[in-house]
């Protein structure tokens, strides 16, 4: 009988946009400035992504200033965060069902003694 | 078998790599502005130095007003954050810490006024409000220092 594994999300399986949900999914809401250069893509790369994951609704895009400056910042959805939380489980499941160990990127470290 | 997308040591690779971005906004991250503590610090010396000035109607209305102030003023700061954590991010630990030095900061501030106006010292709620805001700053960098810490740990060396 085979055992069908729940799939990884193809919007964010490539390690570009994999990267820049994850780091929006550990933050409420990040400037776009940090998370270009959290992730090493350049203004036109970072935007082409984030218009891309802006239209599957995974991320909400804020306009703003500080001071006289134009800002922008980027943040997770709700729709975003749930579709993280499957692909990591769809992650685990693969690394899983190879029999190797399972990476929990949320858990703590073990404790030493 | 492997999934029609990813092997296991892609799948793997790919959790390493959330698990080190996790870790970095960790250390991105301010957990309390130093604008917040400086807005925090105004607001506490104004709160109670109305209460010295005569009693007139105004002064209760000014009271209610710097009490929704600050939250308003603290959401606004937060709006201009370069990186602000996810909550998830401080753990239990942290949210107990917060809730602990809120609670002393508290306590220590009534002790503070209520020793400066035994002690009949002029305008005893003004000081009453300096030392309260003095301790706010003083706890809020310290509690600032330790969140932090306190996120970075949690997310470092994410079991592989």
């Amino acid at each position: 009988m085979t055992i069908s594994l729940p799939e990884p999300d193809p919007v964010i399986v490539t390690t570009t946009r994999l990267s820049i949900v994850a780091l929006l999914a550990a933050a409420e809401e990040m400037e776009f400035a940090a998370v270009r250069d959290a992730v090493g893509l350049s203004d036109s790369a970072l935007s082409k992504q984030a218009s891309a994951l802006e239209a599957a609704g995974y991320v909400g895009i804020r306009k703003g200033y500080v001071g006289k400056r134009p800002r922008t910042w980027l943040r997770l959805t709700a729709t975003g965060r749930k579709a993280f939380q499957a692909h990591i489980a769809a992650l685990n499941a693969i690394v899983a069902q190879a029999g190797a160990s399972i990476v929990d990127p949320f858990s703590p470290p073990p404790r030493a003694g | 078998m492997a999934s029609q997308n990813l092997s296991p040591e892609e799948a793997a690779a790919a959790l390493s790599e959330v698990a080190e971005r996790r870790r970095q906004v960790a250390e991105l991250s301010e957990p309390l502005q130093r604008g917040h503590l400086a807005i925090v610090i105004a607001l506490c010396v104004l709160f109670f130095a109305r209460m010295d000035l005569p009693q007139r109607p105004g002064s209760t209305a000014l009271g209610y007003l710097l009490a929704i102030l600050l939250p308003v003023v603290a959401w606004v700061i937060s709006r201009r954050r370069r990186v602000s954590p996810h909550p998830s991010l401080y753990g239990r630990r942290g949210w107990l810490v917060l809730g602990g030095v809120a609670v002393a900061i508290f306590v220590l501030g009534s002790i503070a006024g209520e020793l400066i106006h035994s002690w009949g010292i002029p305008l005893p709620y003004t000081l009453t409000g300096v030392v309260l805001g003095l301790l706010c700053g003083a706890g809020g960098l310290l509690l600032n220092r330790w969140l932090r810490r306190i996120m970075v740990n949690r997310t470092r060396n994410a079991t592989p």
